[in-house]
């Protein structure tokens, strides 16, 4: 079997310099157990909204089942959406078995550091566990995950300046990525999964479907080097982007 | 970047992606899109998924 992982270096010619984006397959999804897919047809008409907008609707909404107060504000969801969220009980099934949501973590400080200025996950559940929510729209099968995702020089450093010796820049960025991919990923993997549960949505037109995948289901990903090939094998074929592939035996 | 895309013969989903990314960073510079570096935004993702998609459109490319 073969998974496909793109990396993408991009290069300004600005003060900010973004080397590092990771794109995942959503393919990806069947290296771990998947709980749950419940299809839902909701939209009676086709409803234009973006990701965003759906992901804080839905945040929002657990908000009002839970009576949990928040930072979202009002004019980022969309009214709708908010009460079909509402009369479908979905909140309810999503969260049957688990501990309930207790606190929206939205726009708090909470589980920042100085390189997460934003906290990663969505709600704190009653046992002290973490929960967030992403959204896929339409075939879409790629997310950067967070924190690692859109690295900056020094958030990079941070989190993979380890893996060598010298500091990684624009001039030993790729080399780097093509030299270190067998213990860079599984570093981007963990903050792929960065909640204890973690709620993927795919809409598609008139409908969504979800899916919980749990942080503890993560299996211990050790990748062969041998086994990973680039599309750009070498820094000079690569321009802006990379395709990853990866064999593996189920 | 763009002599070496336009002297291949077929292009790949790698080079459409490449142009994509060209154009969002073109987009940032220019403050029509947020620069999303070091935040979990993401709407440079959201272009440039956009513009990839339509290119491969245009010239039949299929995803690896």
């Amino acid at each position: 079997m073969q998974q496909s992982f793109v990396f993408a270096a991009k290069e300004r010619n600005y003060m900010k310099l973004n080397y590092f984006d990771v794109h995942f397959y959503r393919s990806c999804k069947q290296l771990f157990r998947k709980i749950r897919t419940i299809n839902y047809i909701i939209f009676e008409k086709r409803i234009i909204m973006n990701n965003e907008t759906f992901g804080m609707t839905f945040q929002y909404a657990i908000c009002i089942e839970y009576d949990i107060e928040n930072k979202i504000s009002i004019e980022r969801i969309d009214k709708e959406l908010l009460s079909t969220f509402l009369k479908s009980k979905i909140i309810r099934k999503i969260f049957r078995g688990k501990s309930k949501p207790i606190k929206s973590l939205y726009k708090t400080k909470e589980f920042t550091s100085e390189f997460i200025s934003r906290c990663p996950h969505s709600f704190l559940l009653e046992n002290e566990e973490t929960f967030s929510v992403k959204t896929f729209k339409g075939n879409g099968k790629m997310f950067a995950p967070k924190v690692v995702g859109q690295a900056g020089e020094d958030t990079f450093n941070h989190f993979f300046g380890h893996l060598q010796k010298n500091e990684i820049n624009r001039t030993n960025f790729k080399e780097f990525c093509l030299e270190n991919i067998s213990e860079i990923l599984p570093i981007v993997v963990d903050y792929a999964l960065v909640s204890d549960y973690n709620c993927w949505f795919y809409r598609k037109d008139e409908t969504f479907s979800y899916e919980i995948i749990k942080r503890a289901d993560l299996p211990d990903l050790t990748f062969d080097k041998s086994n990973f090939t680039f599309t750009k094998p070498t820094s000079q074929s690569w321009n802006e982007s990379n395709n990853l592939k990866y064999k593996y035996c189920a | 970047m763009h002599k070496t895309i336009l002297s291949k013969n077929n292009l790949t989903n790698d080079d459409t992606r490449d142009i994509a990314i060209k154009i969002v960073d073109k987009f940032v510079e220019e403050g029509l899109i947020k620069n999303c570096i070091d935040t979990d935004d993401d709407t440079e993702f959201d272009f440039q998924d956009i513009i990839n998609n339509v290119l491969n459109e245009v010239f039949n490319i299929k995803e690896d």
